[in-house]
């Protein structure tokens, strides 16, 4: 039986600390022509596809819900989605583009059923599959981060609770504006393709994204005032 | 406002174009707090930027393998179910054939053992004791045999065997058409009574069993009476006597049954104009010797297709002369309040009021079994009468009758009946 293999087009971890903007790829004509094998009922070709995006759909998915065990099951369930709704792909956009949409419907139709404030947190993100904590990992990340950049253990600190009050940050805007902060800033998505996911026009998009980092200013407001008094 | 927004986000992102990028200049230069907003907004983009990326738990993968591998495995099942939802139907077809050819074959066999023999049930069963209502018999074995066989003559055959197929489809139904009507049994009580035959209400002794009271209707009375006249003379055993109507009352010695046939229980030739003459003035009549049985085979004797005529027998229990509407006789005891009722029942007693009287009466005539004799001759100690014969005229429905000039079946009369007493 054919399996999701593919380890062959496994993504690479991309280099830490945001310096690399661009997520591992295969180049879009391969990536359509494995989806479209795929929807030939080629299934390997969608386990590669799957191994091939699944870390940055989670990362993705995570930056917009903020609990690792719901981005976790919204990463799964997308590629379930893609699965059965495959023969609906007709290659006008990327794969991931396709993938990245029926996931962010996904999540903001979570965010909306649950209607709380989410409290994102890199340590804090729940738990695995069999109820290890995750605090493990994002320790390891922060770490990896922090000597990849050089940083003393001060410095590393620091720089981990940027990332906590900016997770913060972004986990009390709106869903709307939480996604194109996402696609724009941390999927590194140009217009088009926030438009395609998103289906507006190009005018309304940027107005959008304009107003969710006016957002996310106003929550991260006191924390810049602060770190500038500091400096 | 939608455009400036946009415009300040292209400013922001850097991807405005040149002219758009000397606008905002200019507008910033103005409003230095403005340049300020965006540089908070630029330094905020490179924050969230920095964000580190998240790996995916490695269970994820694995989840959805599994997930994907169940749904093939349903895909390959669902796939599979109809080829073996194909093959399977045929032990259900089979199985279904199999059922039918059995029952076909269970049918089969029975028509077989039971259809060719198989005849209700006839009523000259357990009559001793009470004699139950008849309705009409069927044919007997040959005449029923030719109407059959003439029933199943094909039309294609030739002109005369399609006229003699009408004419016997038109005699059963001219047959099923007659009705018997119920004799007026105060009537026939009245006649008895008045010409000496007592009616006895509960079990007289001797074994006897209860008389039978056979209704004839004709619609040829004579050709009928001479049948039964027939019948009565080729069985041993039986005598007769005809019941004259209330009005030719005259001498009760000419009610009374003639000496040489009382005197002789069994019918001979010698006597045969006379009994004949008696039967054709009467259309009443009483019998010794016609058991049960005997009256049954009268019945059937009766009832074979005659030329021209149709005829209908009923055999039932003579009891209904005793259960009927009380006589004239009784109503004038019940008007006289005060009379004595006399019917000369073993049990009769002073009446004291008409109620009373009619209540004796009923019960005494509804007992199991009752007698019907001479009481005004007891010293001929005659034994008791067997069965009552009412002769009537059967009238034709129009729609039924057919020209009686034309034979419609060749007339055949059962052999005598091999029940002797």
């Amino acid at each position: 039986m054919s399996g999701l293999s593919g380890a062959k087009y496994e993504a690479e971890f991309p280099s830490p600390g945001g310096t690399s903007r661009t997520p591992a790829t295969l180049g879009r004509d391969r990536e359509v022509a494995l989806l479209l094998k795929a929807r030939g009922g080629d299934r390997a070709a969608y386990g590669q596809i799957v191994v091939l995006y699944q870390d940055r759909l989670f990362n993705a998915l995570l930056r917009m819900v903020g609990e690792t065990e719901e981005a976790r099951e919204l990463t799964q369930e997308t590629f379930a989605r893609g699965l059965e709704k495959i023969d609906t792909f007709r290659g006008e956009a990327s794969p991931y583009t396709w993938l990245f949409r029926i996931g962010m419907n996904l999540a903001i139709s979570n965010l909306r059923r649950s209607q709380r404030v989410r409290f994102f947190s890199l340590d804090a993100g729940g738990h695995g599959g069999n109820g290890t904590p995750r605090r493990d990992q994002a320790a390891a990340l922060i770490d990896r981060v922090a000597s990849a950049k050089g940083d003393s253990p001060a410095q590393a600190a620091e720089r981990r609770e940027l990332h906590q009050v900016v997770l913060d940050a972004l986990g009390r805007v709106d869903a709307e504006y939480r996604a194109v902060l996402v696609m724009r800033d941390v999927e590194g998505f140009d217009y088009q393709q926030m438009a395609d996911v998103l289906a507006l026009p190009l005018g309304t998009l940027k107005s959008r994204l304009f107003r969710a980092r006016m957002a996310l200013k106003d929550e991260l407001g006191p924390y810049m005032a602060e770190r500038k008094m500091g400096k | 406002m939608e455009n400036i927004e946009a415009m300040l986000c292209a400013y922001v992102e850097g991807d405005l174009d040149a002219a758009g990028r000397a606008q905002i200049e200019k507008h910033l230069h103005d409003h230095p707090q403005h340049r300020k907003l965006l540089e908070e907004l630029t330094a905020m983009r490179e924050l969230v930027r920095g964000l580190p990326r998240a790996k995916a738990p490695m269970d994820v993968g694995d989840s959805l393998r599994q997930k994907v591998e169940r749904s093939m495995l349903l895909e390959d099942s669902a796939a599979a179910a109809p080829a073996r939802g194909r093959v399977n139907r045929w032990p259900q077809f089979f199985g279904i054939a199999a059922i039918f050819l059995l029952v076909a074959s269970l049918c089969f066999i029975l028509y077989k053992a039971l259809g060719p023999t198989w005849k209700p049930a006839v009523f000259t069963q357990n009559t001793g004791d009470r004699m139950p209502e008849m309705g009409p018999a069927e044919q007997p074995a040959a005449p029923e045999a030719d109407v059959q066989a003439l029933a199943a003559i094909p039309l294609t055959a030739g002109s005369d065997a399609i006229a003699q197929k009408a004419q016997v489809f038109v005699f059963q139904s001219r047959q099923a058409a007659l009705q018997v009507t119920q004799p007026d049994l105060p009537t026939i009580r009245r006649r008895l009574e008045n010409s000496g035959y007592g009616i006895h209400g509960g079990d007289v002794g001797g074994g006897s069993s209860a008389p039978v009271l056979v209704v004839v209707e004709s619609t040829d009375l004579s050709a009928t009476k001479a049948q039964i006249s027939r019948f009565f003379s080729g069985n041993a055993g039986i005598s007769w006597d005809a019941v004259p109507a209330v009005s030719g009352i005259k001498s009760e010695a000419a009610t009374l049954p003639s000496a040489a046939v009382s005197a002789k229980p069994t019918a001979t030739a010698g006597n045969l104009a006379d009994e004949k003459e008696a039967v054709e003035s009467s259309d009443l009549y009483v019998a010794r010797g016609l058991t049960p049985e005997r009256a049954d085979a009268l019945r059937q004797t009766l009832m074979v297709p005659r030329n021209g005529s149709a005829v209908q027998v009923t055999v039932q229990s003579a009891q209904s002369l005793a259960t009927t509407q009380p006589s004239a006789e009784i109503v004038k005891d019940i008007d006289a309040s005060k009379a004595q009722y006399s019917l000369r029942m073993p049990t009769s007693q002073p009446a004291e009021s008409g109620k009373l009287v009619v209540g004796t009466m009923l019960a005494a005539t509804t007992a199991p079994s009752f007698l019907l004799n001479d009481s005004r001759n007891p010293s001929q100690s005659l034994p008791p009468v067997d069965a009552v014969i009412v002769l009537q005229t059967a009238a034709v429905p129009a729609a039924a009758a057919v020209p009686a000039t034309q034979p419609i079946v060749t007339g055949q009369t059962l052999a005598s009946p091999s029940t002797q007493p």
